[in-house]
């Protein structure tokens, strides 16, 4: 597998989406959100966005632990390393005032609760086709 | 101790400059305090706000109050802070003040907060107001401890200087000056010289001052000496001048002073005075056949008879080689000087016993009585001679009163005999 991967990359040498598989922001498919740019996104997930303008309070998941999809993708949105990012909710959550994203235990607990829920939003590293999900954003 | 004194003078001159000095340094250090203050506190306020800028960017960012609370509390604990803010466009306003009512604190720091995920995004603004007044009431307090040490430091070497420059230089001059100005120049008195103290300049000057005193006592004692000399030798001559050499009697000028005052004194008082007029009889051979030193001796043994025969206030005097007048300011009438001038007649015709000599002298004498016989000193005179060589021709050795009438011509001494008149 790991070999085959690294062939196909090495036949594919100009194409970026190989060095790094992307990770994709997503929300219920019924959501009234549209794209979203990178900062929204960091906003939601920071805790600065807390109500949509809809009215609806949009609910960030993530994942437990350190894992590697979730290092890339709070550095890409924040430019920030999970220490900082730990750091940061440390000091938030505090005041009691504000909770960082729920936590689930893996892609697939957060792909369920994406697809039930209207408010909810997540990400993936690879987008499976037969989850009935919105994609919203694209990042390395 | 009076005002204009050198150690008065010295004192205020010393404590004026170290006052002078003082205050100046006192001012600088506090004005120099007071800025480093303020550029240090303002340092640091710096300091405390870069500590907290993250929490506040947080709080920026999320808009969480509880943050910003904590952030503007942590900045108002701070002395130099007197009032802080942190805001943002999202309706985050937190504020707190040390002071309520009129602001005190007009120097505003104030910072952008940035997003802590975007640098380029600024979420919202942190202001502190620095608390000048209670910076420089502290650099006031403090610059103040430390002057009030420098004062001491300053005013001591002062009191130093003073004493030495009092021990050394003015007690010492006082001391000479004192003394000196009770001394009288000229007199044996002398500065007792400071005891105990080196050869200085000082000593020296009392040691001059001592010889220059000693100078001054000398040149006076010789000048007084000098000038009781003159006085002495005017006295002399002005006696030389007015009187004979030989007998001592008053010449013809003092004479004719005299004769000038009587009739003044005689004019006002409405009184008598005669002119008695001499003449010795057989002098001119005593000179030419015993000699002139046996003829002084007669001379003044005339002068010291014709005194006696005188009162004191009567006036003999030499006019010529051997003539004489007498002066007798006081009479009462012609007669009294008739009776002094027989006296003297009498007087002169007792021999002279000079040596082994016995000699005859004799006088003829005259006699003019004022205001009878003139009211003046030249007919008074005329007129007395005129006597006088009247008793001449009426055979020497006796005394004639003047008369109106008296042949004039008798004075050049050529009368002829047939105009002589008794």
């Amino acid at each position: 597998m790991m070999r085959h991967i690294l062939l196909t990359c090495i036949f594919l040498w100009t194409g970026a989406a190989c060095a790094e598989p992307g990770i994709t922001i997503i929300a219920n498919s019924n959501n009234e959100m549209g794209a979203l740019t990178r900062k929204q996104v960091a906003d939601i997930y920071m805790g600065r966005i807390t109500s949509l303008p809809n009215g609806s309070i949009p609910l960030p998941l993530d994942y437990q632990g350190d894992s590697e999809v979730r290092t890339r993708f709070y550095q890409s949105i924040t430019g920030k390393n999970m220490a900082q990012i730990n750091a940061y909710w440390a000091r938030l959550s505090f005041t009691g005032q504000a909770n960082p994203p729920r936590r689930l235990a893996d892609k697939a607990a957060v792909l369920q609760v994406v697809e039930k829920n209207q408010d909810a939003m997540g990400y993936v590293d690879t987008l499976v086709p037969e989850a009935k999900v919105a994609p919203l954003l694209t990042v390395e | 101790m009076k005002l204009s004194s050198l150690k008065m003078r010295l004192f205020l001159i010393v404590f004026a400059s170290t006052a002078v000095i003082g205050g100046c340094t006192v001012l600088l250090i506090i004005f120099i305090a007071v800025q480093n203050e303020l550029q240090e506190s303002k340092q640091q306020v710096y300091q405390l706000m870069d500590a907290v800028e993250y929490s506040a960017a947080i709080a920026g960012y999320s808009g969480n109050k509880e943050i910003a609370n904590d952030v503007i509390k942590g900045l108002l604990r701070s002395d130099n802070v007197c009032q802080a803010r942190l805001y943002n466009k999202t309706g985050l306003d937190i504020a707190s003040s040390k002071y309520t009512g009129e602001n005190k604190c007009p120097e505003t720091i104030a910072r952008d907060l940035h997003s802590p995920f975007d640098e380029q995004e600024i979420v919202g603004h942190l202001e502190t107001r620095m608390d000048n007044t209670f910076i420089r009431e502290r650099a006031r307090r403090e610059a103040g401890q430390l002057a009030i040490s420098l004062l001491a430091l300053i005013i001591l070497p002062g009191l130093v200087i003073w004493q030495t420059i009092a021990r050394l230089i003015t007690i010492p001059i006082h001391y000479l000056s004192r003394q000196l100005h009770q001394i009288t120049p000229g007199t044996s008195a002398r500065i007792k010289s400071i005891s105990g103290r080196k050869e200085d300049e000082i000593v020296q000057l009392a040691h001059d001052v001592n010889h220059l005193l000693g100078v001054v006592e000398d040149t006076l004692i010789e000048e007084r000496e000098q000038r009781l000399l003159i006085k002495e030798m005017k006295q002399k001559y002005q006696h030389l001048a007015h009187h004979d050499m030989l007998t001592g009697l008053p010449n013809r000028s003092l004479f004719a002073d005299r004769l000038q005052q009587m009739l003044a004194q005689a004019k006002r008082s409405i009184s008598h005075g005669a002119l008695v007029y001499l003449d010795l009889d057989k002098f001119k051979p005593v000179n030419d056949t015993l000699g002139h030193d046996v003829g002084d001796l007669v001379l003044k043994e005339i002068a010291q008879r014709l005194q006696t025969a005188v009162r004191e206030s009567d006036t003999v005097a030499r006019i010529g080689g051997d003539e004489f007048v007498v002066l007798l300011p006081t009479i009462e009438s012609k007669q009294d000087a008739g009776t002094v001038a027989e006296k003297i007649r009498h007087a002169l015709d007792q021999p002279f016993e000079i040596g082994e000599h016995t000699i005859h002298i004799g006088c003829s004498i005259g006699i003019a009585v004022y205001p009878e016989h003139g009211d003046d000193e030249i007919s008074l005179m005329k007129n007395a001679d005129t006597a006088m060589y009247q008793a001449k021709q009426n055979g020497r050795n006796n005394v004639q009163m003047y008369f109106e009438g008296m042949n004039p011509y008798s004075v050049a001494g050529k009368w002829p005999t047939d105009t002589a008149e008794t």
